[in-house]
C-alpha cells in the first residue's frame, strides 16, 4: 500500500471515530471555540481603560490572539497523535509495544493514528473569525502573497507546539506522569499571548531562544502588523519550527532506546 | 455518620504524596503564572494614571495572588475521577456498597484539598508574603466565606461530573465550558470592578460570583462592615440552590445508570 493511501485510510478512520459520539464532538468543538473569549473580554476591558499597551492597540493584540488560535487549532486538529498526553498514556499503559511492532517508524505512525480531532476545528474557526474582524479594524489587506505566508507561519507554529509536546511526551520514558509538565508548557505559552515588548530583556531572550514560544504567535504576527521587536524575525518561524522538530526527534530516538515496557 | 468516609478522605490525602514530581511542577507553574501576571499588569498600570477601578498595581498583585490560590482550590479533578469511574465501570462498586456516591466524592475532594493546602499552597503563600506584600485578611469572615465557596464549587464540579453518565464518559467539553464561565464571571480573569454594567448584570445572576469575587473582596476589605452579611447570605443561598440541584440530578441520574463493561 502506498504511503498516501495509508495516510488517507488512517485519516478516514479518525474522522469516523470523531463522528461516533456526535454530541460530544459538537460540545467539544464549541467549548474549544469559546476558549478565546476570556482573552477578548480581558483586552476589551483593559483597552477601555488605557489607550495603548507599549504601543500596541487592541486590534493588534487580538490579531496575535487569532494567530495563536489558528496555530493551536491546527496542532490540535491534525497533530494531536503526538501530543504529550497521548504519548504518556501509550507508555504508561504499555501500548507502545503494539506501535513498535508495526512496520512504520514510530512518530509517523503516532501522527497518523491521531491525524484528525474535530474539537480543534473550534480553535481554527474562531481564529479565522478573530483574524477577519481584526483585519477590518486594522485595515489589513489580504492577497495571495500574505495569505500563503499566513498559512506557512501557522503550520510552522503548529509544528513548534507539536515539538514541545513530543519533547514532554518523551520525558514519560523516565517520569511516569509527565502530564503536569504539559500544563507547565501551557502556562509558559501564555507569555506569548502578550506582545514580547512588555517583558524585560532576559525574559525576551528566554522566549525567543531558549523556550521559543514567541514564535508561536508574536513573531509571525509582526510581519502582518508591520511592528514589533524585529519585524524580519517573522521569517525565522519556519526555521525555528524545523530546528525544534529536529531536537524533538533526536530526543525521542534517545528516549526510545531507554524504553522498557511496563508490560501489562 | 460520616466516619465511614474518613478512609476515603485519607486515601486522597496520601495520594498527593505519591506524585511528588507533579506537585513541584504545579508549584513552578503557579509561580510562572504570577510572573506573567506581574509583567502584564506592570505594563497596563504604566499606561494608566496609576489607579484603575480602585486598584493600584500593588493591590492588583495581591488580588491576583489570591486568585491563583483560590483557583488552585476550586478548579478540581474530581470530575476526572468520576469520568474515569463511569468509563471503566468502576462506578458499579460504589452503587452496591452501603455508601453514598456523592458524599464519597465530597470527602475525596476534602482529602485532596487538605493535601493541596499543606503541600502546595502554603509554600506559595509564604513566598507571596514577600513577593507581593500579602497581608492578613481584613476580616476573619474570609475563612467561613471560603468554606462556603468550596461547597458551591464542589456542587458545580459534581454536576459537571454527572454529565459522564449521559455521554458515555466524555465530560471534557462541558468541563471546559464551566471553567471558562467560572473564569470570566467569578472575577478570576479580571476583578469584577472593571466590568461594564451589562456584564455585571450577567455576573450577578450566576453562582460564580459567590465562589471567588465575594471571599476575595472580604479579604481585601472591599466588602466590609454591613455589606459582609448580605454577601455571605448570597453565598449560603447558592450553597442551598446548588446542593438541591445536585441532589435532584443525582437522584435522576441514579435511576438511569447503565454500567459499561466492569
Amino acid at each position: 500500500m502506498s504511503k498516501l493511501k495509508l495516510i488517507w485510510k488512517f485519516f478516514m478512520i479518525n474522522v469516523r471515530q470523531n463522528l461516533e459520539y456526535r454530541l460530544n464532538a459538537t460540545i467539544g468543538t464549541i467549548a474549544i471555540a469559546l476558549t478565546n473569549i476570556p482573552s477578548i473580554i480581558f483586552f476589551w476591558i483593559i483597552f477601555s481603560n488605557i489607550p495603548t499597551l507599549n504601543g500596541w492597540g487592541i486590534g493588534e493584540i487580538l490579531f496575535m490572539v487569532g494567530i495563536g488560535a489558528l496555530a493551536h487549532g491546527t496542532f490540535h486538529t491534525f497533530f494531536s497523535g503526538v501530543s504529550g498526553w497521548q504519548i504518556e498514556q501509550l507508555i504508561r499503559q504499555g501500548n507502545m509495544d503494539r506501535i513498535l511492532l508495526k512496520p512504520l517508524s514510530v512518530i509517523p505512525h503516532l501522527a497518523m493514528e491521531g491525524s484528525f480531532d474535530v474539537d480543534g476545528l473550534g480553535d481554527i474557526i474562531s481564529g479565522l473569525i478573530i483574524i477577519f474582524i481584526t483585519s477590518n479594524m486594522l485595515g489589513l489587506q489580504w492577497n495571495i502573497f500574505n495569505s500563503s505566508l499566513l498559512v506557512l507561519f501557522v503550520l510552522s507554529s503548529a509544528v513548534i507546539i507539536a515539538s514541545f509536546h513530543l519533547i514532554i511526551g518523551t520525558l514519560s520514558f523516565w517520569v511516569t506522569r509527565s502530564g503536569a509538565l504539559i500544563d507547565l508548557f501551557y502556562t509558559v505559552m501564555r507569555f506569548g499571548e502578550y506582545p514580547l515588548d512588555i517583558y524585560n530583556l532576559s525574559t525576551k531572550i528566554m522566549l525567543t531562544v531558549i523556550i521559543p514560544v514567541g514564535f508561536i504567535n508574536y513573531y509571525p504576527a509582526q510581519i502582518f502588523l508591520g511592528k514589533g521587536l524585529w519585524v524580519p524575525a517573522a521569517y525565522l518561524t519556519p526555521v525555528v519550527a524545523i530546528i525544534m522538530y529536529a531536537i524533538a526527534h533526536r530526543f525521542w530516538d534517545y528516549g526510545l532506546k531507554h524504553y522498557t515496557s511496563t508490560g501489562s | 455518620m460520616f466516619s465511614r468516609y474518613y478512609g476515603v478522605l485519607l486515601i486522597k490525602f496520601r495520594e498527593a504524596f505519591a506524585y511528588r514530581f507533579n506537585y513541584f511542577v504545579k508549584i513552578a507553574s503557579n509561580f510562572i503564572s504570577l510572573l506573567i501576571i506581574w509583567f502584564i499588569w506592570k505594563a497596563i498600570f504604566a499606561a494608566s494614571t496609576g489607579v484603575m477601578a480602585g486598584f493600584t498595581f500593588d493591590s492588583m498583585m495581591i488580588y491576583m495572588s489570591l486568585i491563583i490560590v483560590l483557583n488552585w482550590l476550586f478548579s478540581s479533578f474530581e470530575e476526572h475521577t468520576m469520568e474515569f469511574e463511569v468509563r471503566s465501570g468502576a462506578i458499579a462498586m460504589y452503587l452496591i456498597k452501603p455508601i453514598s456516591y456523592p458524599i464519597t466524592c465530597f470527602f475525596r475532594g476534602i482529602g485532596s484539598r487538605i493535601s493541596t493546602l499543606i503541600l502546595q499552597i502554603s509554600p506559595f503563600l509564604l513566598t507571596a508574603i514577600f513577593l507581593v506584600k500579602l497581608t492578613w485578611p481584613v476580616s476573619w469572615w474570609f475563612f467561613p466565606s471560603v468554606l462556603l465557596s468550596y461547597l458551591i464549587s464542589f456542587n458545580l464540579i459534581f454536576m459537571t461530573g454527572l454529565w459522564a453518565f449521559y455521554s458515555s464518559g466524555h465530560i471534557w467539553g462541558i468541563r471546559l465550558s464551566r471553567q471558562l464561565m467560572q473564569n470570566i464571571f467569578s472575577g478570576a480573569l479580571i476583578p469584577l470592578a472593571f466590568f461594564p454594567l451589562w456584564l455585571m448584570d450577567i455576573a450577578n445572576v450566576l453562582p460564580f460570583i459567590a465562589i471567588i469575587h465575594i471571599p476575595v473582596s472580604i479579604y481585601l476589605g472591599a466588602i466590609s462592615g454591613t455589606t459582609i452579611l448580605p454577601s455571605v447570605g448570597l453565598q449560603i443561598f447558592w450553597v442551598l440552590v446548588m446542593s438541591g440541584l445536585s441532589y435532584l440530578l443525582w437522584a435522576k441520574t441514579r435511576k438511569k445508570i447503565f454500567v459499561q463493561g466492569g
